[in-house]
């Protein structure tokens, strides 16, 4: 892993198409700003296994399809 | 309502990177629910949220307002249509909506993704049937 430190208003450029951008350290906060192409997706990293997870409990299981009732409202 | 629609996933839905392509379609003789599906992949049941969850549209559309890069970049963009993954369960009251990860469904363009509303309350496990409705629905 490379570590690196920086300042706040200081930037990181990754791959010279991503910039990382350190705006402002509070306490045990930092505060970050991400320039990135579209096609790169950013996550918090808890938030993005949370949906992972999500996700994968929400796959309907082929086998099971038969005997699930889809429910109706009301 | 709509007939059945192929769909490019962009990004692809996390937990399952390496599917891109989808079918959406209404499921059979019922208005409130749609199957999402990749050929030899996973099925996903989709409801729109405003069946259930009357607010929520508007949430979501004032948290892309307030995403400003989202906003010039989709500025010329069609308005997307606006899904919620479902969690199926044994009961119904148990059956759970994610409404932090709502997916985006752009018809036009055929593509959909799956945004997530950062710095909101929304979980990804919200009842569909909670019990208060169901009591006074008898």
């Amino acid at each position: 892993m490379l570590i690196l430190v920086r300042k706040a208003g200081q930037n990181l450029v990754i791959n010279d198409n991503i910039i990382v951008k350190i705006l402002e350290v509070k306490k045990d906060q930092v505060k970050i700003g991400i320039v990135a192409p579209k096609e790169i997706s950013v996550h918090r990293q808890e938030v993005f296994e949370m949906i992972k997870e999500a996700n994968r409990n929400a796959a309907v299981k082929k086998a099971k399809l038969p005997k699930i009732q889809i429910p109706r409202q009301k | 309502m709509t007939a059945k629609i192929t769909l490019q996933m962009d990004p692809p839905l996390l937990g399952f990177e390496e599917i891109n392509t989808y079918i959406l379609t209404p499921v059979e003789d019922n208005p409130y629910f749609f199957w999402l599906e990749a050929e030899d992949g996973p099925k996903f049941l989709l409801t729109k949220p405003e069946y259930f969850f009357p607010d929520y549209l508007q949430q979501v559309k004032s948290f892309c307002m307030s995403n400003r890069a989202k906003k010039e970049e989709h500025a010329a963009e069609e308005e997307p249509d606006v899904y919620v993954i479902i969690t199926l369960a044994d009961k119904m009251e148990e059956i759970t909506a994610n409404l932090l990860a709502p997916l985006f469904v752009y018809r036009q363009k055929r593509q959909a993704a799956q945004i997530v509303l950062y710095d909101s309350d929304f979980t990804t496990r919200h009842l569909l049937f909670p019990p208060a409705e169901h009591r006074s629905c008898g």
